[in-house]
C-alpha cells in the first residue's frame, strides 16, 4: 500500500534521510497473533542467526536470534511468512493455523539456482547454455576502490582486470578472453540496466602529451559500486551475440539494485581509510649517487683521454677532452669525502604521501506490491598517494517501478558529478612525468631552497647533466582539473498483452559533459632554461549525448514439459559528441589562470556522430529442464560501416544437457548436478572510426597572385564503401558440475575464437592516389581454458566458502595485410620496438638480447665482431641472433640482431577468494595472480643506465668496476657517456611481470540480533579492510600490471613511469534499519 | 491482436527512416561525398591540385635529387646523410626500395588523382562556362605535367585518367610510353584551348594557354616530333606575353616573382602554416655540391656562372646556389618559386627543333639560340662555328645546361639525346645504361595483384 505525505510525516525515522528524493514509506499495522519457530540451513540443520522473517504484504518483520529462533506477531490480514537470509534462497510458507513455523532455507550459493542476467532478459543459472561469469553485490561490497571494475579483478575466470595506474579514478584495462583486435579497441561493451554505453567517452579528456600518453580517467567510476546488484560478463560469442556488432570483446552487464516488496530498509554503508604507496623503489642515497656519478665521469674521461687520470682537475679535463660530461660537478665533491650531514633527499618520499579515502552511501529501498523503489546517495573522496592528486564523486540514484494492472512503468536515474585532480605520472623526465622525475632527480638537491622556493638545481646544472625538473614543483604547481558530469538513466513501460506475452518500450540516455582545465605557471621552470617560464594553459570541453530507444516483445510459456521463451526487438541508438579546445600562452602573471588572462594561441572544434539500428531475435527452449536449446540473431546497421556493408548479421546457437536429470544419474547422491554445454556464435567489434569509410578532404593550400595563400582541398584518404565491423566467431564447450549436495562446484570452459576482418591500414597502389587504405583484412585467434572451483563447507558454527579460478589464453596472429609483412611499431623511444607477426601473439617485444657484461679485455678481444670498437670491459655483451641472410653471421649488428624477447600476454591468470564466518565474525581474503608476462621497463633507460646522470636503482651497487671487482656480471660499468652499445633497448630492459597479490583482507563483526533489536537496527557490521597489502613479484618497478599504452594492442606492456598503486587500510560500517 | 498489429506498424514506421538515420556524414571535416558540387568546390579542388606540385617529393625538393643530382650538374658526397638516399641516386646505386623514388612516384599520382577527380566530376556541374573550361584546362595541365615527369623518370607507368577505387588500382598495368605521350599531348592541346592567355590579380600564377603550349612544345621535342614542336613553340616565341628579362639573375629573384619570363612556376611562400614554403634547394653544409664540370662549362664572363655559386645563408649552416637564394623565415623555410618552364627554355627548345627539322647556317635557329647567349653576356654562335646539324645540336644542349642549370632539365636532356652515359663518365662515375630509367619502387610493385606482369624496369 502506498501512503500519502501525512503518513510519511508520522514515520519520523526516515525524515532525515529522504529530503529531495522519492518520498515513500509504509504504514504500521497492529499485531493479532504470535508465531515462533527456527530458521535453519536446509543442508546442515544449523540455526541461522540474523535471518529476516516478514509477513507478506505487510511491513511486519522480525529477525532470528543467534540460534536461529524467532518470534513474530502475525496481523489478522497476514497469511504468508517470507524467510530470507543472505546467501540463501527466500522461502515463503503459508502459516495456516499453526503457531510454530520452522523454515529450512536452501543455500543460494549453489550457483545453479541463482538468477542471472543475460542480454535482454534473465535466466536461471540451471538453464544457461553459454559462458557467463557472474558476481553478486556482496562480492563487490566494502572494497575501498573507486570503481566496480577494480572490484571485479580476479573474480571471473577469463576476465583480466589490469590496474595500469594507481591514480584515483584512473581507467583500468578489462579484457575478456584475450585480445582480438589489433587496431580497433579491445574494451568490452558495458551495459548498465540495459543501456549499452559508448566507449568514445573513454578518450574524451585527451592528454597533455602525445608522445607519453596519460592514463585516461575511468569514466565508469561515476557508478557507485554500492548501487550494483550484480555484474554478469558474457564471455562467449553465443551469449554476447545478442549485442551483435558490439559483442566481440565480451559484454559486461551491470544491474543496479531495485526495491523489493517488504519492509523499507535504510542502509548506511561507509568506510574511512588511509592510503600509502604500496611500494617504494630502492634507490641510491646521495653519497652512493655521488660516488657513482664520479666514477661514471672518470670512466667517460679516461675513455676519451687514455692518458688522463681520475684525479685530473676540470681544467685539465677541459684541455684534454673538452666534453662537459667528463667534468666533475663541484656539488658532488663534499659527498665523495663522506662529509656527514649533507642534503640527502628521498625524492620518492617528497612526492608520496599518506592520503585519506572515504566513501559513504545511504540507500533507502522497499516497496509494496505496486510500487518498489531504491534510492541512494553517495559521496566518495579519494586523495592520491602522489601529492596534489585526487578524485571525488557525488552521485545519486533513483530506481522506481510502478505496477498498475498489466502495465509496469519505471525509471532509473543516476546523476553523478565527479572531479579529478590530475597529475602527470606517465612518461620520463621529457614528458614531465613526476614518477620518473622523482626517481631520476639527484638526491643531492633539496626539495626547497632556504627561502622556501622550489629548488631547480638539477635544471640547467651544466657539466653535461640532463636537465631534470623538480617533481614536487611540477606536482604542486601544475593545475590540471577535470570534471565529469554524467546523467545516466532510462525509463520504461512494460505491458502484458496476454499471458506470457509482454511488450516493453525503453528510452535511455547517457549524457556526459567533460571539462578539463590545465595551467602551467611561470614559476615552474622549463627544461634547460633557468628562471621564469612562459605560462601555458588549455581548456577542453567535450559533451556527449547518447540516446537509445528499444522496443521488445517477450514471450514466456510452458506447455507441459516444453518451456519456451522468445524475444523480438528493435532498437536505435545515436551518439553525438561536441568537442572544443582552446590553448593560451603569454599570461602576464600567474594571478588569473583561466585562458582569458593569456593570449589564445590555438583553438579547435569537432563534432562527430554515430548511429546504430538493430533488430533482435532469440528463442530459448527446454525439454523438462533436461535438454536446453537457444538460438539468437541480431542485425546491426551503423553509420560507421561503409555503404556496401551497412548491415551486419550476428547469429548464435547454444545447447545444454542437464545430465544429472537423467534417471541413470538421479541415484548418484555424490553428484548433485552435471550440465554439458556447447555454443557457437558470431559477434562484431564496432569500435572502428566514425568516418573511416568516408573519403575525407584535407586542406591543401597553394600560393597565387602576390603571395596570397589560397585554400585548396583534396581527398586525404580513399572511400571504402566496404568497411565494416571486425568479426569474431567463437566456439565454446564446457560443463558445470556439483558434488556432495552442491558443496563443491566446478565449471570448466574451453573456447576457440577466430577474429577476422581486422581493421588494418593496408598499403595500396600509389597509382590510386593514396598510399594506404583502412581495410578489413587481418585475422587473430584466441583460445583458452577456464576453470572455476567453488566450495562451501560448514563445521558447526564455522562456515568456509572459497572460490578459485584460473584461466589461460593463447593469442596468435593468423593473417595480416596482403603481403603478410609483420607490423613493427616503436614504443616510448624509437629503439623500443614491438613486432606483430603471423604465428605469434600480437605486439611482442622486439629487441636485442643482452648477455651480461664483458668481464675483462680478454673476453672483449675474443669476439671483436660482437661489439663496436668503443666497447670496454664492463660494457654490455649482446647476442648475435641473426644476420642479413636470416642466420647468425658471427657479428652483432643493429640492423639484423633484433629478436622476439617476450610478450605482455600472461600465460595464465588466477584468483582465489576465501570467506570464513564464525558467529558474528567474518574474514575474507582474496588473492590475484598473473603469471608469465614480461614488461618492457623503459624507465631503466634512465634509472638503471649507470651513467650517473640522474639517480639510479640501488642495484647499481652491483656494477662492474674492474676485472677484479666485476660486480654481479649483469650490471654494466658506470660511464657518463655510454660506450659499447649500452644504450640500446635490449633484454636488459625487459623484466618478468609475474606477480601474486593479496588484494584484500577483510575482517568484520556483525552485532548479534538481540542487541540489534534493542537499538532498532536490522543489521550492523563493523569491518577493517586492507587493500593491496602484499604483492609478490620480481618486477623492479612499482606495479607489475603497468602498461603505458593499454589501448594500443600493438605496443602493450611498457613502463615509462606509472602512478603506483596505493595500499589502503580502512574501517567500515554497514548499518541497516 | 489489434495491439500487436499496432506494434508491428510502429516498428515498420520506425524502420522506414533508417536510411537517413544511418547515413551520417562528417560534420567537422569536409568529405568527398558532398564536395565537387559547386564552382567554388572546383576552385578549391584545382588549388589542391596545384598544391601537389608544391610537395617536397616534387618541385618542393626531391626533383632536385632525382633530376639534377642524378645528372652531371650536382653531386652528393654524403653517404651518411639520410641513410645515403641521395648519395645512392647520385652514384647510380640506388636500390628499388629508395624512399625518395617511392615518395616521388606517390606524390605524382596523388596530384594526378586530384586532377582526375576534377575532370571526372566537373562536366556534371552547372557553372560559368569560361570558368569551367579554365578549371578543366588547369587540371589537364597539371595532369600532363605529372605524366610527363613520370614517363621521363620511369618509362612505362600506369596511365590512370579516371579516378578509380583502390581495389581497381590493384589490377592496373604499365601502359606503353607512346600511349602516355598521346594522353599528355591531348591534355595539353585541350588545356591550351581552354586556358586563358593571361590572368590578373589573385589568379596570377595559374597555368595559361601559353604555358600549356610551351609545355606541349617541350613534350614534342622530347618525342622528337620536331615539326610539331616548331609549329607549337612558334606561337609562344612570337607571342607578346612572354619575353626574356634583360638581366638573367632577375628571373629568379624572390622579389621578382611572376615575371615576364616565367611561363609556369610552382609557387611557394615562406612562413606559411602548411608547408607553403620549402627548405633551401641544393643547400649544403659540407662543401660545394656543384659538379666541377658544370662550372668548367661556363665562360668566365658568363652572367649565369655566378648563379651556380654557393652563397652562405645568414642564421643557417647551409650555403645555397645564388639562383635559389632566400633568407630563412622564423620557421627555417624559404619561398623561392620553382621555374618549371620559362621563356629562355622555350627559345632553346625552339632553336633545337628548328635545327632538327633543317640545319640552316645562321638561320632562325642561330638567331634564337643567340638571344639567350647575348643576354648571358657571352658571344653569339655563328654558322662558321657550328657547321653541321650535329654541331648545333651539341651547342644547344650545352646551352641548355648552362641556362637551365639546377632547373630540373639536365638529366632529361641527357637521356633524350642519348648522351647520359658519356656525360656521367666525365664526373668519374660509370653509369649502367639501363639506369636511364629509375627502378619502379618495390613497395609499389608489391601492391599489385599481378606483380610479375606489372614488372620492374629492365636491369633492376
Amino acid at each position: 500500500m502506498m501512503i500519502s505525505l501525512p503518513d510519511y510525516a508520522r514515520n519520523r525515522r526516515l525524515k532525515w534521510l529522504l529530503a529531495g528524493l522519492f518520498l515513500l514509506a509504509v504504514q504500521l499495522s497492529y499485531a493479532q497473533s504470535s508465531i515462533t519457530g527456527t530458521v535453519t540451513d536446509g543442508a546442515t540443520g544449523e540455526g541461522l542467526a540474523g535471518a529476516t522473517i516478514q509477513v507478506k504484504g505487510t511491513n511486519v518483520g522480525a529477525t532470528s536470534d543467534a540460534s536461529g529462533k524467532y518470534q513474530i506477531s502475525l496481523p489478522a490480514t497476514g497469511k504468508v511468512l517470507v524467510f530470507s537470509f543472505i546467501g540463501y534462497q527466500p522461502l515463503e510458507i503459508t502459516v495456516g493455523s499453526r503457531s510454530v513455523v520452522d523454515a529450512k532455507l536452501a543455500s543460494s550459493d549453489n550457483a545453479l539456482s541463482e538468477v542471472i542476467v543475460v542480454g535482454y532478459g534473465v535466466q536461471n543459472r540451471r538453464d544457461v547454455t553459454t559462458a557467463i561469469g557472474s558476481v553478486k553485490a556482496r562480492d563487490l561490497a566494502n572494497q575501498p576502490v573507486a570503481s566496480f571494475d577494480q572490484a571485479l579483478a580476479a573474480k571471473i575466470a577469463g576476465v583480466q582486470v589490469t590496474q595500469t595506474s594507481g591514480a584515483p579514478g584512473a581507467a583500468l584495462s578489462v579484457r575478456v578472453r584475450g585480445t582480438g583486435s589489433i587496431s580497433a579497441g579491445n574494451d568490452p561493451l558495458y551495459v548498465v540496466d540495459g543501456i549499452p554505453l559508448s566507449r568514445d567517452t573513454k578518450f574524451a579528456t585527451g592528454g597533455t602529451s602525445t608522445q607519453f600518453p596519460d592514463n585516461p580517467i575511468n569514466v565508469l567510476s561515476t557508478l557507485n559500486t554500492d548501487d550494483i546488484e550484480s555484474i554478469e560478463v558474457l564471455k562467449d560469442a553465443s551469449a554476447a551475440a545478442i549485442y551483435g556488432s558490439r559483442g566481440s570483446n565480451g559484454v559486461v552487464l551491470l544491474t543496479t539494485k531495485r526495491g523489493k516488496e517488504g519492509k523499507t530498509v535504510v542502509s548506511y554503508d561507509s568506510y574511512i581509510g588511509t592510503q600509502t604507496v604500496s611500494k617504494k623503489i630502492d634507490m641510491l642515497n646521495a653519497y652512493e649517487y655521488a660516488q657513482l656519478s664520479y666514477e661514471a665521469k672518470n670512466n667517460a674521461y679516461v675513455d676519451r683521454n687514455p692518458t688522463g687520470k681520475p684525479t685530473d682537475s676540470n681544467d685539465i679535463r677541459n684541455k684534454g677532452v673538452g666534453a662537459p660530461s667528463t667534468l666533475i660537478q663541484p656539488e658532488i665533491v663534499p659527498y665523495l669525502s663522506n662529509q656527514p650531514g649533507l642534503t640527502n633527499t628521498d625524492w620518492q618520499d617528497a612526492i608520496f604521501r599518506s592520503a585519506p579515502i572515504q566513501n559513504h552511501t545511504i540507500s533507502v529501498s522497499g516497496g509494496k506490491e505496486n510500487v518498489k523503489f531504491y534510492v541512494s546517495g553517495n559521496y566518495m573522496d579519494q586523495r592520491g598517494v602522489v601529492i596534489n592528486s585526487g578524485f571525488k564523486r557525488y552521485s545519486a540514484r533513483a530506481n522506481v517501478d510502478i505496477k498498475s494492472g498489466r502495465l509496469t512503468v519505471g525509471v532509473n536515474l543516476n546523476p553523478t558529478y565527479s572531479y579529478h585532480d590530475l597529475i602527470k605520472a606517465e612518461g620520463p623526465y621529457l614528458g614531465e612525468g613526476v614518477i620518473g622525475l622523482a626517481l631520476q632527480m639527484a638526491p643531492i638537491f633539496p626539495v626547497y631552497n632556504a627561502d622556501g622556493s622550489y629548488n631547480f638545481g638539477n635544471n640547467g646544472w651544466g657539466y653535461g647533466a640532463t636537465s631534470i625538473l623538480n617533481p614536487v614543483a611540477i606536482a604542486n604547481q601544475v593545475s590540471d582539473k577535470l570534471s565529469q558530469l554524467r546523467v545516466l538513466g532510462n525509463t520504461y513501460a512494460q505491458y502484458e498483452i496476454t499471458k506470457g506475452l509482454s511488450y516493453r518500450l525503453s528510452l535511455g540516455a547517457d549524457v556526459n559533459s567533460f571539462q578539463r582545465d590545465y595551467y602551467r605557471p611561470s614559476t615552474l621552470e622549463i627544461r634547460d632554461r633557468k628562471g621564469a617560464s612562459v605560462p601555458t594553459g588549455f581548456s577542453r570541453a567535450q559533451n556527449f549525448v547518447n540516446w537509445l530507444v528499444e522496443n521488445t516483445l517477450n514471450y514466456n510459456r510452458s506447455f507441459g514439459v516444453h518451456n519456451i521463451s522468445a524475444l523480438a526487438g528493435f532498437s536505435s541508438q545515436k551518439d553525438r559528441r561536441v568537442a572544443n579546445e582552446l590553448t593560451a600562452t603569454n599570461f602576464p602573471n600567474d594571478l588569473v589562470q583561466t585562458l582569458n588572462a593569456g593570449q589564445v594561441s590555438s583553438g579547435s572544434s569537432d563534432v562527430q556522430e554515430w548511429s546504430l539500428l538493430s533488430y533482435i531475435g532469440r528463442v530459448q527452449y527446454d525439454y523438462n529442464g533436461k535438454y536446453l536449446l537457444s538460438a539468437a540473431v541480431r542485425a546491426d546497421g551503423s553509420s560507421r560501416f561503409g555503404k556496401d556493408n551497412r548491415w551486419g548479421y550476428f547469429p548464435s546457437v547454444s545447447a545444454g544437457w542437464n545430465v544429472s536429470q537423467e534417471t541413470f544419474l538421479k541415484s548418484a547422491t555424490w553428484l548433485s548436478d552435471l550440465k554439458l554445454r556447447a555454443s557457437y556464435g558470431l559477434t562484431g567489434n564496432f569500435q572502428i572510426p566514425n568516418y573511416g569509410s568516408v573519403s575525407l578532404l584535407g586542406y591543401q593550400n597553394y600560393i597565387l597572385g602576390s603571395e596570397a595563400i589560397v585554400s585548396g582541398l583534396a581527398p586525404i584518404n580513399s572511400a571504402n564503401d566496404k568497411l565494416k565491423w571486425e568479426k569474431t566467431a567463437m566456439f565454446d564447450i564446457g560443463f558445470d558440475v556439483s558434488f556432495l549436495r552442491n558443496r563443491l562446484n566446478l565449471t570448466v570452459d574451453y573456447y576457440n575464437a577466430n577474429t577476422s576482418d581486422l581493421l588494418l591500414n593496408v598499403p595500396v597502389p600509389r597509382a590510386s592516389g593514396f598510399s594506404t587504405e583502412l581495410q578489413n583484412i587481418g585475422k587473430v585467434n584466441n583460445q583458452g581454458l577456464e576453470f572455476t572451483l567453488g566450495t562451501r563447507q560448514t563445521f558447526g558454527r564455522f562456515r568456509w566458502e572459497a572460490s578459485a579460478n584460473i584461466a589461460g589464453n593463447r593469442n596468435k596472429v593468423i593473417a595480416l595485410g596482403p603481403s603478410g609483412d609483420p607490423i613493427i611499431v616503436a614504443g616510448g623511444v624509437a629503439g623500443a620496438q614491438f613486432i606483430t607477426q603471423i604465428g605469434h601473439p600480437i605486439g611482442e617485444y622486439y629487441t636485442y638480447v643482452n648477455d651480461g657484461v664483458y668481464k675483462n679485455q680478454a673476453e672483449l678481444d675474443a669476439n671483436p665482431a660482437l661489439h663496436v670498437s668503443t666497447a670496454r670491459p664492463g660494457d654490455f655483451k649482446f647476442r648475435d641472433v641473426s644476420g642479413p641472410n636470416g642466420v647468425p653471421d658471427g657479428k652483432f649488428d643493429l640492423s639484423s640482431d633484433r629478436t622476439v624477447t617476450g610478450s605482455y600476454f600472461p600465460k595464465f591468470t588466477f584468483g582465489f577468494t576465501n570467506n570464513f564466518a564464525y558467529r558474528g565474525f567474518d574474514l575474507g581474503v582474496s588473492v590475484q595472480g598473473v603469471q608469465g608476462h614480461k614488461i618492457l621497463n623503459l624507465l631503466r633507460r634512465y634509472v638503471y643506465n649507470m651513467e650517473g646522470n640522474g639517480n639510479l636503482f640501488r642495484g647499481a651497487l652491483d656494477r662492474w668496476q674492474s676485472p677484479d671487482n666485476p660486480g654481479n656480471g649483469v650490471v654494466n660499468r658506470a660511464n657518463r657517456l655510454a660506450s659499447g652499445s649500452n644504450g640500446e633497448i635490449s633484454t636488459w630492459h625487459i623484466e618478468s611481470g609475474s606477480y601474486v597479490r593479496i588484494r584484500t583482507i577483510t575482517l568484520g563483526y556483525a552485532l548479534p540480533t538481540a542487541l540489534l533489536q534493542k537499538i532498532r537496527l536490522t543489521r550492523a557490521r563493523l569491518y577493517v579492510t586492507t587493500q593491496n597489502p602484499f604483492t609478490f613479484t620480481k618486477y623492479m618497478g612499482y606495479n607489475p600490471e603497468v602498461n603505458s599504452r593499454p589501448d594500443s594492442a600493438l605496443s602493450s606492456g611498457e613502463d615509462y613511469g606509472t602512478y603506483p598503486l596505493p595500499r589502503t587500510t580502512s574501517v567500515g560500517l554497514n548499518l541497516s534499519f | 491482436m489489434k495491439k500487436i498489429t499496432l506494434l508491428v506498424a510502429l516498428l515498420v514506421s520506425l524502420s522506414a527512416c533508417q536510411k537517413d538515420f544511418l547515413d551520417l556524414k562528417p560534420l567537422s571535416q569536409p568529405n568527398a561525398d558532398n564536395f565537387y558540387k559547386t564552382a567554388n568546390d572546383f576552385g578549391n579542388a584545382v588549388n589542391g591540385a596545384y598544391d601537389a606540385l608544391q610537395s617536397a617529393s616534387q618541385y618542393g625538393g626531391d626533383y632536385n635529387t632525382v633530376i639534377e643530382t642524378r645528372s652531371d650538374n650536382v653531386l652528393d658526397n654524403d653517404p651518411s646523410s639520410g641513410a645515403g638516399l641521395r648519395y645512392n641516386i647520385d652514384r647510380f646505386i640506388e636500390p628499388t626500395t629508395n624512399s625518395v623514388l617511392r615518395d616521388t612516384w606517390g606524390s605524382l599520382y596523388t596530384g594526378i588523382n586530384r586532377c582526375n577527380l576534377i575532370l571526372d566530376k566537373i562536366d556534371a556541374v552547372t557553372m560559368d562556362a569560361t570558368l569551367k573550361s579554365r578549371y578543366k584546362g588547369e587540371a589537364q595541365f597539371i595532369r600532363a605535367l605529372s605524366y610527363f615527369n613520370l614517363v621521363r623518370l620511369w618509362g612505362k607507368v600506369p596511365l590512370v585518367l579516371k579516378a578509380g577505387s583502390t581495389p581497381d588500382a590493384r589490377s592496373y598495368v604499365r601502359n606503353e610510353v607512346a600511349d602516355i605521350y598521346t594522353a599528355i599531348e591531348k591534355d595539353l592541346t585541350d588545356a591550351s584551348a581552354g586556358l586563358p592567355a593571361t590572368y590578373t590579380g589573385a589568379d596570377i600564377g595559374r597555368a595559361t594557354s601559353g604555358a600549356a603550349k610551351g609545355l606541349l612544345g617541350k613534350v614534342y621535342v622530347t618525342e622528337k616530333k620536331y615539326d610539331l614542336a616548331v609549329s607549337t613553340l612558334k606561337d609562344v616565341v612570337n607571342g607578346t606575353t612572354f619575353r626574356l628579362l634583360p638581366n638573367v639573375a632577375d628571373v629568379f629573384s624572390v622579389a621578382n616573382k611572376n615575371n615576364a619570363e616565367i611561363l609556369f612556376a610552382v609557387k611557394f611562400k615562406k612562413g606559411g602554416l602548411q608547408g607553403e614554403g620549402h627548405g633551401s634547394w641544393y643547400g649544403t653544409s659540407i662543401g660545394d655540391n656543384i659538379e666541377p664540370s658544370l662550372r668548367a662549362a661556363f665562360l668566365p664572363a658568363d652572367k649565369r656562372l655566378p648563379l651556380t655559386v654557393q652563397v652562405p645563408v645568414p642564421t643557417s649552416i647551409n650555403a645555397v646556389p645564388r639562383k635559389f637564394y632566400d633568407e630563412l623565415s622564423g620557421t627555417n623555410d624559404v619561398g623561392n618559386d620553382f621555374p618549371v618552364l620559362r621563356f629562355a627554355d622555350v627559345l632553346l627548345l625552339y632553336a633545337e627543333a628548328l635545327n632538327e627539322v633543317a640545319y640552316q647556317v645562321d638561320g632562325e635557329a642561330f638567331k634564337t639560340l643567340n638571344l639567350v647567349r647575348t643576354r648571358a653576356g657571352v658571344p653569339s654562335y655563328t654558322g662558321a662555328q657550328l657547321t653541321t646539324k650535329e654541331a648545333f645540336r651539341t651547342a644547344v644542349i650545352n646551352e641548355r645546361r648552362l641556362e637551365l642549370a639546377l632547373e630540373n632539365d639536365r638529366w632529361f636532356d641527357l637521356v633524350r639525346t642519348g648522351t647520359a652515359v658519356d656525360a656521367i663518365k666525365v664526373t668519374g662515375i660509370t653509369m649502367p645504361a639501363y639506369r636511364t630509367l629509375y627502378p619502379v619502387p618495390q613497395s609499389e610493385i608489391d601492391t599489385y595483384n599481378n606483380k610479375t606482369t606489372f614488372g620492374q624496369n629492365q636491369g633492376y
